[in-house]
């Protein structure tokens, strides 16, 4: 794969996880916020961070591309 | 209608572990893939700065060759010859000097991105791997707990066992993942906060972070957030 395809690989992953926190029945309460804060949360949040790293690998590739360049 | 409420809530506790589970797996694959991308970048970046050293001597090597003929030359019209090359190799030897700089350069770039991206993946790969797997494990649980309830029993009792199965669960992970989790949030926090995550001279600071989520529409938990989590706990360990 290539850094743009772990990126939005990535992205999906968050987005997937998200989408079933968020559609899970029966969890209104504050355990339910217990479990989204200290458990999902710091996934979304690593899925987040990790995009944006990859994000700046891939200018960061494309540069070192135009500098290997002939 | 007991019986539809434990359907339904193991069934959502059914989809929240399988997406857990394959955010996980997905998470390794990518981290995994970023380190390879980022290997063979820094490895393509060294053997190009390796053949333009080459081309380099090659051209110095011609260069010193060619002077050195001129030195010996006792024909002047030779000589005249041998100057007009001179100035060629120079010039060449010159554009692969600054070919060499810049592969040099794409070296440095390509190891700031490995560099950068090994940082984050060890801050992330705790958080991640810890606590999906702890939220794995209590949601499994969850469902067993929910496939042992004996339907039989009235609606109401029912449903008090589901919310108190669940209740304990859910706390219990949470105390879990606070005994695990928490050093590892500390260090994702700190990794975040000190600015680890720049690449290219552009740093990924917390408030770029947390710039680009909230234009994302992804809430944040900011690192005061897990920062304060770990005194408090800190300060209960104490106590």
């Amino acid at each position: 794969m290539t850094f743009p395809d772990t990126q939005r690989q990535v992205e999906n992953a968050g987005a997937a996880l998200a989408r079933a926190a968020a559609h899970t029945p029966g969890w209104a309460d504050q355990q339910r916020r217990d479990f989204d804060t200290h458990l999902m949360k710091p996934l979304a949040d690593a899925a987040v961070v990790l995009s944006i790293v990859l994000r700046k690998a891939q200018e960061a590739q494309q540069k070192a591309e135009r500098l290997m360049s002939d | 209608m007991a019986d539809d409420a434990i359907k339904a809530e193991t069934a959502a506790v059914r989809t929240l572990r399988d997406a857990v589970s394959g955010y996980a797996e997905r998470m390794r694959e990518a981290m995994a893939s970023a380190r390879r991308d980022a290997d063979t970048l820094v490895k393509r970046a060294e053997e190009a700065a390796a053949r333009r050293k080459a081309d380099l001597e090659r051209a110095l090597g011609t260069l010193k060759q060619t002077e050195s003929e001129l030195a010996r030359c006792p024909d002047e019209r030779q000589a005249i010859a041998l100057r007009e090359k001179i100035v060629g190799l120079r010039r060449l030897t010159a554009e692969r000097g600054q070919l060499h700089g810049y592969a040099v350069q794409a070296v440095k770039t390509a190891s700031g991105v490995r560099t950068d991206l090994l940082k984050t993946i060890q801050a992330l790969d705790p958080v991640v791997s810890q606590n999906s797997s702890v939220a794995a494990h209590a949601l499994a649980s969850l469902e067993d707990h929910l496939a042992a309830i004996d339907l039989r029993d009235s609606g109401s009792a029912s449903t008090r066992v589901v919310r108190g199965v669940r209740d304990a669960l859910v706390t219990g992970a949470f105390a879990a993942e606070s005994v695990i989790g928490l050093g590892h949030a500390g260090q994702f926090a700190q990794t975040i906060k000190h600015g680890y995550l720049s690449v290219d001279g552009h740093p990924a600071t917390s408030s770029e972070i947390q710039a680009e989520q909230h234009a994302a529409s992804v809430e944040y938990l900011a690192t005061s957030d897990l920062m304060d989590r770990e005194r408090h706990t800190g300060r209960e360990e104490l106590a």
